[in-house]
């Protein structure tokens, strides 16, 4: 099961439309997470409608929390994500099985049954959650939450029965002047992979947020490579001028830590 | 579902089960959780608890916990005495009836009653803790909101929300009390972390005030063992059971017994008034008083 939660603060300003890059993902069978950080600044009507609906079209949830509530939310997100697609597919075999989607419906014996088998589902399914992280000049005082929430998160994924790994990505990339995303950390298991998260960064202003999630998708589906899908809407819905000269390997090949 | 999550069931409400037909009046609101209200509710003459989810699968599997906790221990034998649903306009709402347990949050006792009640309050928590590991489960939520103690001090657990078993991943937990949160362990469930949110608990029952509010404002890379352990030695209350407390935080216990019998160890220890030495003058003392009354006792006798 392949999740990515974005922690963002804002609008994106530059690129395609991150509605569209989250639609894109969803098809590409990942689900799309939005976590809003609204300690002192206001996000503002408009931010808080595009994490909103980036959610939507990415098939997953979206919440504005402040930076105490991080950790615990990132938790929740994932966690119910997980159970939300399980049930989807119970669902399915129930409508198979009974004639009917819901759970509700059945006698409290069988419920119980289903609620058990749904459980163990998902403890033992294998998970990865690319978390994309919104590096922008406003982002700066909310990086240690944020370290410390992905963190908390990898000692609880630890503690599940299947295989759970992460990875961190963040937006814009410091290296060349066009990179949208850049590899903080690649797929780990392992706590003391996240302790230097974010140390050194060269923040800047631009939220190419839209971009970012189309090359998480290409991350998390094919590792370094791009995927077809993903550039056709580079071509199409790219920011004007920036697209033409991407090297393939430039987002990748310069790691933070 | 946020709609779901506000709805609180008013005074006088009648609920009647969908499937098993048993009918309850709320008599109020006991308490709210992560994902559920709890009502005080009448049955008859008899008083329960009512717990009432918003999430059906999060409820059902909490049900799941309770049930196989039920065949496994003869202690919560009959804790669960309903699973239904509640009809609510068009939505269904899933709901199990527990024992109702009539008590007082620990520090409240504490404040009410007076600090010697400490002792028994935290022993009677490791029993608990103990004979929950011996059936293989660790509570795992264990702060104050979840713990009652009732008119002898004897406590109880109120909230199995958390309650998972030994070896899997905690369901539910409170950051503060939380093991990984200390940098101190994992988030798997065992008798250590029962044990060290327990010597978290105690710590807020016995810091003052102040000293306890500074503990919220710790940065992550303040936040580990020996912090706490310094915080335990400091404070008066806890003395006697710096030891028991130290090694539960420092995840030093094989066992929730072995704990509880170092608990029980400090009491007896504590509870000598005065060193030996310093004792012996007093003993002589009463010992020639007890003679001098028995001469005379003796001697009116003869007369």
């Amino acid at each position: 099961m392949k999740q990515i939660i974005l922690i963002t603060d804002g609008c994106s300003n530059v690129g395609i439309n991150p509605v569209a890059a989250a639609a894109h993902a969803n098809s590409e069978g990942l689900v799309v997470n939005v976590i809003g950080l609204v300690d002192d600044s206001e996000i503002g009507e408009r931010g808080a409608e595009e994490i909103a609906r980036i959610a939507q079209a990415g098939g997953g949830m979206s919440r504005l929390v402040s930076g105490r509530q991080l950790s615990r939310t990132i938790q929740m997100v994932t966690r119910k994500t997980v159970a939300h697609t399980i049930e989807q597919a119970v669902h399915q075999e129930l409508k198979q099985l009974f004639g009917h989607a819901c759970l509700e419906e059945l006698p409290p014996g069988q419920r119980a049954e289903v609620v058990g088998f749904m459980e163990e589902l998902g403890e033992t399914t294998e998970l990865r959650i690319a978390l994309l992280i919104d590096c922008s000049a406003s982002m700066k005082p909310k990086l240690s939450a944020v370290r410390e929430a992905i963190r908390d998160l990898m000692l609880s994924l630890q503690a599940r029965p299947g295989r759970s790994e992460i990875s961190v990505l963040h937006f814009p990339g410091a290296g060349l002047p066009d990179a949208d995303l850049e590899l903080d950390v690649p797929w780990t298991t392992e706590l003391a992979k996240l302790d230097h998260l974010f140390y050194k960064l060269n923040m800047k202003g631009t939220t190419p947020t839209g971009p970012a999630i189309l090359k998480c998708v290409q991350y998390i589906n094919e590792g370094a490579a791009d995927s077809p899908a993903g550039a056709a809407l580079f071509r199409e819905g790219g920011r004007p001028g920036g697209t033409g000269n991407r090297s393939r390997s430039g987002w990748l090949g310069d790691y933070v830590v | 579902m946020t709609m779901l999550s506000e709805v609180c069931l008013p005074e006088g409400f009648v609920i009647t089960g969908r499937w098993n037909g048993h009918v309850y009046r709320v008599l109020g609101l006991l308490g709210e959780g992560a994902n559920g209200k709890v009502y005080l509710v009448r049955q008859g003459r008899d008083l329960f608890a009512l717990k009432m989810g918003f999430d059906l699968p999060d409820l059902q599997s909490e049900i799941n916990i309770l049930k196989s906790l039920m065949q496994g221990s003869a202690e919560y034998r009959g804790f669960m005495t309903d699973v239904d649903d509640i009809r609510l306009g068009a939505r269904c709402l899933p709901f199990y009836v527990m024992r109702y347990v009539k008590g007082l949050p620990p520090l409240t006792f504490i404040r009410k009653y007076g600090p010697e009640w400490f002792h028994v309050i935290g022993g009677g928590l490791l029993r608990k803790l103990a004979n929950l590991h011996r059936s293989g489960w660790a509570f795992c939520d264990l702060k104050q909101e979840n713990v009652l103690v009732t008119g002898n001090g004897k406590v109880e657990l109120i909230d199995f929300g958390g309650l998972t078993p030994i070896g899997k991943p905690v369901r539910q937990f409170t950051e503060f009390s939380d093991r990984g949160y200390w940098n101190a362990g994992s988030r798997t469930a065992d008798e250590g972390y029962d044990l060290f949110a327990f010597a978290i608990l105690c710590l807020q029952l016995a810091a003052k005030k102040p000293d306890f509010a500074q503990f919220a404002g710790w940065l992550p890379q303040n936040r580990h063992t020996g912090e706490l352990v310094a915080t335990i030695r400091a404070c008066p209350l806890l003395q006697p059971y710096a030891p028991v407390l130290v090694r539960a935080v420092q995840g030093a216990y094989r066992s929730s017994p072995d704990a509880l019998t170092d608990w029980n160890r400090s009491f007896s220890g504590h509870a000598r008034p005065m060193p030996v030495r310093a004792a012996r003058p007093w003993l002589g003392l009463s010992f020639a008083a007890s003679l001098v009354f028995f001469a005379s006792a003796a001697y009116y006798c003869w007369h």
